[in-house]
């Protein structure tokens, strides 16, 4: 059985055998149990160093007046009764069930039921993710289908969401003016190709960047991230880490929801599990931990207090 | 495999050598057929290429070029607009009727473009309403166009009175002695909206939407309005040529323009634009239906039967569509697909 995957401690874990592909060439070919400690190390260091140190804020950031979205009662979808506050300069981490449907809410994609939520701009939700684009919420999906123009020049791409979907400016587009852009962008963010080229000649990573790329160009205030990293390769989602990083330190108010939760506690300031669409609790600083986090999107409940319950019953 | 102090620098990404092809313009397969289609109707009988018969070919190709250059907007945002022809006509029928009823003709063309226009606004608003593709909806309004027509005109020729007036005169009028009126609005035309579709943004919206929808809505593009208003651009060029229509030749007749609407699509494929959305070519639409008028003048010259001329125009449009499958295929073949490798 040939079994891929960029999880690397998936792949430790089941694996007989074991092949390390880079650059598309194998470096490294073994049985499992023939891996030396230092080759071990070395895959577990890949991992360790995949979520770059916290950057530092910027001062201005630090005070009580920062920009916050606030949350007050939200439901729709399957969520209801959320409350909560993300503050500007801080990456916050969503799991479990209901996250995917807060983002969507929060871009414009569902209708709320109930509740009230206050961006920065001192506007509610968006109506469509064309108000959500114009007042600079972004959001970034792992589903690339929904951000990609693959036949289209990564110059094109870059361009979507300054030409295409803001109101104001120029009525012109100026394809001069899209490939300096995308040269800019594809410097910045390391992509490995010419404005020129087709989107979908990219590797997945670098589809990724050039989404985040047409986003980051409108300057974003609000950033959601839908599993960004999604089969990605440990290269790129390490590089899309680190401009998560970065446009948090930059000002932004980061949203981060995925399924793969050291991903959650690997990058975020705090992270809010959901349970059945209900917000189940948080977890921040030192508590951070991927056994309790799993607890609570699982059972809805904080591991201390499940042993309770556990004892009372069985007493 | 002996370095384990740092950490190896990983690709961010998988390393492409940058394909460089030669990307030649979707216009060069219309235009090598137009020329190859020339040299060969030159030397089969040298007066075909005499300026006054080009002349006259570029004028007939104008008014169902009108439309092709409009359909190349709607199939480039990934639509499609069968509704064109019966515009054409109803527009045409209700200017005349205007102007037989004693309105000035210059206001009643006005009329009729804007009829065109509004009818376009109707398909568009229908399709986002219910939300079906615009073939759905056009196969439908197509129909009652078509019917309305039949309505107003119950079956006659319409002739407006005053052939002398500017009007008529202007249409059918020759600029430069030589150059068909209606080929001049056809050619300015073509230029404009080739900018517009290549440098504003929105050309850039409608590419952007036929690309792909679903990006195009998530990147913040108003995906509804350009959907629209391509098919009210599509409604108001067809309103356009049918009024020229009625300038150039005095009198609308029943059943005139019904076949338009497929005659536009197959100009604008053969010029390049792709059923399949996102991209398009004016100019390529343009050249491509001189290619058809060319082979439909060029027919009824060798005195070929008018039926066989009608299938020979249909093989024409079966065999662009086969090239542009066949190049569209060879190339995803070359891209491999990286795009959809998940591990990539």
């Amino acid at each position: 059985m040939l079994y891929a995957s960029n999880r690397l401690g998936d792949a430790l874990a089941i694996a007989d055998q074991l092949t390390v592909i880079r650059n598309g060439r194998d470096v490294l070919s073994k049985a499992r149990q023939e891996l030396t400690t230092s080759e071990e190390a070395m895959i577990g260091q890949l991992r360790q160093s995949l979520f770059p140190l916290p950057l530092r804020t910027l001062p201005t950031l630090a005070g009580t007046l920062r920009p916050q979205i606030t949350i007050n009662g939200l439901g729709g979808g399957i969520l209801s009764g959320v409350n909560l506050t993300a503050h500007a300069g801080q990456i916050l981490g969503l799991a479990g069930s209901g996250a995917s449907d807060l983002l969507a809410l929060l871009f414009g994609l569902r209708r709320p039921r109930q509740g009230k939520v206050r961006y920065p701009d001192g506007d509610g939700l968006p109506r469509t993710q064309t108000e959500a684009a114009r007042r600079s919420i972004c959001m970034i999906s792992g589903e690339r289908g929904n951000g990609l123009m693959p036949d289209k020049s990564i110059a094109f791409n870059m361009a979507n969401v300054v030409v295409g979907a803001r109101d104001w400016g120029s009525r012109w587009y100026s394809p001069e003016a899209a490939l300096g852009r995308a040269a800019r962008q594809i410097e910045a963010l390391r992509i490995r190709s010419t404005p020129e080229m087709p989107a979908g000649s990219l590797s997945a990573g670098g589809q990724q960047k050039v989404i985040i790329a047409k986003w980051l160009e409108i300057g974003p205030q609000v950033v959601l991230l839908d599993e960004p990293a999604r089969g990605i390769d440990i290269g790129s989602k390490q590089e899309i880490y680190a401009l998560i990083r970065q446009m948090a330190a930059r000002g932004c108010i980061v949203l981060l929801h995925s399924s793969e939760l050291s991903e959650l506690t690997g990058l975020c300031d705090r992270i809010l599990a959901f349970h059945q669409g209900r917000l189940a609790g948080e977890i921040a600083g030192d508590d951070m931990d991927v056994g309790r986090l799993l607890t609570l999107i699982t059972s809805g409940k904080p591991a201390d207090e499940n042993r309770r319950s556990n004892r009372e019953s069985a007493a | 495999m002996t370095r384990t102090d740092t950490v190896p620098p990983l690709a961010g990404s998988v390393n492409h050598q940058a394909r460089r092809s030669i990307r030649l313009p979707s216009e060069s397969g219309a235009v090598v057929a137009l020329a190859l289609l020339l040299a060969l109707l030159g030397w089969l009988n040298s007066s075909f290429l005499e300026p006054a018969n080009l002349l006259s070919v570029l004028g007939q190709a104008a008014l169902p070029g009108l439309l092709a250059i409009g359909m190349v907007f709607v199939l480039a945002a990934r639509e499609i607009d069968l509704s064109a022809g019966a515009v054409f006509h109803l527009a045409a029928a209700l200017a005349a009727l205007l102007m037989v009823a004693g309105m000035d003709p210059w206001p009643a063309a006005l009329v009729g473009v804007a009829a065109g226009a509004g009818l376009g606004l109707v398909n568009g608003l229908l399709a986002i309403v219910l939300r079906l593709p615009a073939l759905v909806v056009t196969l439908g309004t197509w129909w009652m166009i078509q019917g309305l027509s039949l309505v107003a005109v119950k079956g006659q020729t319409i002739v407006p009175p005053g052939a002398d007036r500017s009007f008529f005169a202007t249409l059918s009028g020759k600029a430069f002695v030589v150059v068909p009126a209606a080929g001049v609005i056809f050619v300015v035309l073509a230029l404009v909206l080739h900018v517009v579709l290549h440098r504003t943004r929105f050309g850039y919206r409608v590419q952007a939407v036929g690309s792909n929808p679903q990006a195009a809505a998530h990147a913040g593009i108003p995906t509804s309005k350009v959907r629209v208003l391509t098919l009210v651009l599509m409604g108001a060029m067809a309103g356009l040529a049918g009024v020229i229509h009625l300038g150039v030749h005095g009198a609308v007749v029943t059943g005139e323009g019904s076949t338009f609407a497929l005659v536009a699509i197959a100009a604008a494929i053969i010029g390049g634009t792709s059923l399949a959305g996102g991209h398009g070519s004016v100019i390529g639409a343009a050249i491509g239906m001189l290619v058809l008028q060319v082979i439909l003048s060029a027919m009824s010259m060798l005195g070929v039967d008018a039926a066989w001329s009608t299938f020979g125009t249909g093989a024409l449009v079966v065999l662009a569509l086969a090239v542009d499958r066949l190049i569209r295929l060879w190339r995803n073949r070359r891209a491999g697909h990286i795009g959809d490798n998940p591990l990539g």
